[in-house]
């Protein structure tokens, strides 16, 4: 193409977002930078969201006219550093097309410029090594080279190029992410967006993928269960103005009162074209002939909530029930305990290995999504208890976990045992003892941490050498505390080794949890190698389901 | 003023000024600030940006109890999203204070003193 128009930048915009949705989770994993809190993959995300939604409506030719939209959208919905630094870029963007129609590759390398210079205008001591420098870079080297001839798609390629390669330099110029072996978030989400705009430019927009983590709603926050009729637990997640006829314009507000008229209990929560409801109703047929009329299901799931509650009556085996809400009622119809426990996992399998070791309330979250401390205190706020633990079981969470005590410091009792790792949170569960004395949980909890090592094997996301090991990307890896040990493609030979380096002497136990990938057949092979050559140490392997970690090791 | 702390060795005096320095770099740093501005601004008139020797004008640590709290007077770009830059300030503040000095900061409060067109 010799020249964009503004139909090509909205749809190089909406493909952008999409990627970056796509990619966000492993974003999200990089962020060290300026404050360790995993969010800048979201931050973004949303940021471009608001941008692409206020494009998404727009057919003017006139690129301007686009881009300025874009820029606006952007502005309003900024979130976070990463996401302000954007809005800033595409405001620059913005004005250097003020005026024209359609732009050509040299104003395309110009539009680019112009955002670099007003994203670093608005700071006074620029950090390089951040989404900043990648711009600058990757905008500089493009104005260098570009000239007339240039395709605009070319000229994209082009930058996006350079871009990868400024990211790469990033850990050379701002030392934490040497430190933690990672490249820039900000700057690697930028590229998400880069990319998307050079996949739109070859007529394909990239789509989102449905499979990245679908924001879950945050249930049951405050929903009222007072004159709780007992119908149908509906829930379905809805595409807005799919299928094959026409459908009706889609009002969030006018869907919700709709929605309120006719059950209780309900959450929506709305995500661009998509949206996920829950709501407890006696007549779920007429929830969703009126849904319907927006577009099509992607899910749906009715459950017959009376028939669970007869069923409560006559066995009384509240422990039993599945639906989350009612055991959460009936939870919250609880004496007041002495103590509770709040532990932070991921996975079904830890989630239960954790409720059967008395904790009364799972975060969801680890290494790829650290919760916020607004998460624990909600968490600790539902809880009856004269003393709440927290056990934040990863190195970034134990900051948001101390936070949560801060804020909640005068009214609660709230200790965070500061649990590194899910083995250690493990350990400290095991040693929780509801009868003692705070104190003396306390002193047992914390002491307990130090008694268990901890491995764990995930893999890489990109080549890299750490301890001087060389690694691939997509190699597994084994990391013994935060020492790389071994490094291969195999998980169980992985694995292998990480055992051999850990056990000692002085083993007595050795705990296996498999997650997410791990196959039960392949381990139980390996693990009754290891028993037959440790004859004095005891092997226990769990199915934790966990992400992101194949296998996690604690060896006591 | 300053923050007193208790190591097994003895004392920790952390005076205001060091507090200060530390706190105004952070934000600095930090996208869309464009300077610190005095807190007497109405007295001194115009909200100048402030030197880096006389950044204490503009940070100040509290004490009240046991747990402290900054406030910082700050001049950001014109053309941001204000309350995001706001709250960033206030995370990376709070961070790299508490990593810097180890004391716990209850509240970093920012008061937007003006906006520079750039």
């Amino acid at each position: 193409m010799k020249t964009i128009n503004g139909i090509d930048l909205k749809k190089m915009i909406i493909s952008g977002a999409n990627q970056l949705y796509n990619y966000y989770p492993e974003v999200d994993a990089l962020n060290v930078f300026p404050v360790p809190d995993g969010d800048t993959g979201m931050n973004m995300n949303l940021t471009m969201s608001s941008g692409a939604k206020e494009v998404a409506n727009r057919n003017d030719e006139d690129i301007y006219e686009i881009a300025r939209a874009f820029s606006k959208g952007l502005l309003m919905g900024a979130r976070g550093n990463s996401g302000v630094i954007t809005s800033q870029i595409f405001r620059g963007f913005a004005m250097a097309l003020e005026g024209k129609k359609v732009i050509n590759a040299v104003e395309f390398a110009e539009a680019w410029n112009m955002g670099k210079e007003i994203a670093y205008k608005a700071v006074m001591r620029p950090v390089e090594g951040t989404i900043l420098t990648v711009v600058r870079e990757a905008s500089a080297a493009l104005l260098d080279q570009v000239n007339e001839s240039w395709q605009v798609e070319g000229a994209l390629d082009f930058m996006l190029k350079e871009a990868r390669e400024s990211l790469k330099r990033t850990p050379d110029l701002l030392p934490i992410l040497k430190e933690v072996g990672v490249v820039d978030s900000g700057g690697a989400g930028l590229i998400r967006i880069m990319e998307g705009f050079v996949s739109a430019l070859y007529d394909k927009v990239i789509e989102k993928n449905q499979a990245t983590a679908f924001e879950e709603p945050r249930e049951m926050a405050g929903a009222s269960m007072e004159a709780e009729e007992f119908g149908y637990c509906t829930e379905f997640i809805l595409r807005i103005g799919a299928g094959e006829s026409e459908k009706k314009p889609f009002v969030e507000k006018r869907f919700n009162n709709v929605l309120n008229s006719h059950g209780n209990s309900i959450v929506m929560v709305r995500d661009d074209d998509i949206v996920k409801v829950h709501i407890h109703t006696l007549l779920p047929g007429n929830i969703l002939s009126y849904a319907q009329q927006f577009g099509e299901f992607v899910t749906l799931k009715i459950e017959n909530m009376s028939e669970q509650h007869s069923h409560l009556s006559d066995d009384n085996k509240l422990k039993d029930v599945k639906h989350s809400h009612q055991s959460l009622h009936n939870a919250a119809d609880e004496e007041e305990k002495e103590y509770a426990i709040v532990a932070v996992a991921a996975g079904a399998g830890l989630e239960k290995m954790f409720k059967e070791l008395r904790v009364d309330y799972i975060v969801s979250g680890g290494q790829t999504m650290n919760p916020a401390t607004e998460d624990f205190v909600t968490a600790i706020k539902k809880i009856k208890a004269k003393h709440v633990f927290i056990l934040p079981n990863n190195p970034n969470i134990v900051l948001a976990a101390n936070q949560a005590v801060a804020v909640l410091g005068e009214e609660r009792s709230v200790n965070v045992i500061p649990s590194k790792t899910i083995p250690q949170g493990l350990v400290a569960c095991m040693m929780f003892n509801p009868e003692a004395k705070l104190e003396e949980n306390l002193e047992e909890m914390n002491g307990a941490l130090s008694s268990v090592q901890s491995g764990a094997i995930t893999f890489s996301i990109k080549d890299t050498t750490i301890d001087g090991i060389a690694i691939k990307k997509d190699d597994y890896m084994a990391l013994s505390g935060k020492k790389i040990v071994a490094s291969n493609p195999d998980m169980y030979h992985t694995l292998d080794k990480l055992l051999t380096s850990m056990i000692d002497d002085m083993t007595s136990i050795v705990t296996i949890i498999y997650g997410e990938g791990a196959e039960a057949k392949k381990l139980d092979k390996l693990v009754k190698k290891f028993e037959n050559k440790f004859g004095d140490v005891e092997f226990d392997v769990r199915e934790g389901n966990q992400p992101v970690y194949a296998f996690l090791v604690g060896v006591e | 003023m300053v923050i007193e702390k208790k190591s097994k060795y003895g004392g920790i005096n952390i005076s205001l000024e060091a507090i200060a320095s530390v706190a105004g770099s952070a934000a600095l740093e930090c996208y869309g600030v464009v300077g610190l501005a005095s807190k007497n601004t109405l007295r001194e008139n115009i909200a100048d940006l402030l030197k880096e020797d006389a950044y204490h004008k503009g940070v100040f640590a509290k004490k009240d109890k046991d747990d402290y709290t900054i406030e910082l007077y700050i001049i950001v770009a014109y053309g941001v999203k204000i309350t995001e830059i706001v709250s960033e300030v206030q995370k990376r503040v709070k961070y790299v204070l508490e990593k810097t000095f180890d004391i716990k900061f209850r509240a970093v409060n920012v008061f937007v003193q003006g906006l520079k067109t750039l």
